[in-house]
């Protein structure tokens, strides 16, 4: 991931879990996600119900020091809390926590 | 480590938690199933309720502040915004007809 220094993709490979779409896409869409909060439940639908493909990562499943080394560089990102799910896009782009309407505006190919 | 809870326990704490501040819980039933079970694994795995949608660091003093029910929901969210950070509580008089979205993350940098 070139928005954070952590090597996330190769570090955490067993724990990512990838959801295959059926729409063609250029994006690359990447989410931390907490695996009990409501929000990245609804932000995960909100992508398959329309066909995107996309990968996440469960953050209150790793470490809690390796997850903080993650979390600090989000932190510098946001200049605030960060918000899950925390949405990156082509290793460029990023929001964090799901608002339907931005991750529409983000997501759109045209 | 305290009994495990099962989802009827968490349902009657949250029950208790929303009458004694005059609050209302959440009346989507799959939203309202998907926290109490957010909660019920958080307390299974740390022993306290942390709130499902924030991200714990493990230690019940340092998350004390986003134990459910959180600081942040007790002094201004559900007050200000009509629900609380998850969209579990909701102040009486929210009409639960409108989207619900999330609202912004007001817990200071961990």
């Amino acid at each position: 991931m070139s928005l954070i220094s952590v090597n996330v993709k190769d570090r955490y490979r067993d724990s990512i879990i990838h959801v295959q779409g059926r729409r063609t896409q250029s994006k690359e869409l990447f989410l931390f996600t907490i695996s009990t909060c409501i929000w990245c439940r609804l932000g995960k639908r909100w992508l398959s119900d329309r066909g995107y493909t996309y990968s996440y990562l469960e953050i209150d499943k790793i470490p809690v020091d390796e997850k903080n080394q993650i979390k600090k560089e989000l932190v510098e990102l946001v200049g605030d809390a960060p918000s899950y799910p925390f949405l990156m896009i082509n290793d460029r782009e990023w929001h964090s926590g799901y608002v339907p309407f931005i991750w529409e505006e983000l997501l759109n190919e045209s | 480590m305290n009994r495990e809870k099962t989802a009827k326990d968490v349902r009657a704490y949250v029950d208790t938690i929303a009458s004694r501040h005059g609050w209302k819980l959440n009346n989507r039933e799959e939203m309202l199933e998907g926290l109490i079970s957010g909660l019920m694994e958080n307390y299974n795995r740390l022993g306290y309720y942390n709130c499902p949608c924030r991200d714990s660091q493990e230690d019940a003093k340092l998350d004390r502040d986003i134990i459910c029910p959180c600081l942040y929901a007790r002094e201004a969210d559900v007050e200000e915004y009509g629900h609380c950070y998850c969209a579990l509580f909701f102040r009486k008089d929210f009409d639960m007809s409108q989207e619900i979205a999330m609202i912004p993350e007001r817990r200071p940098l961990f």
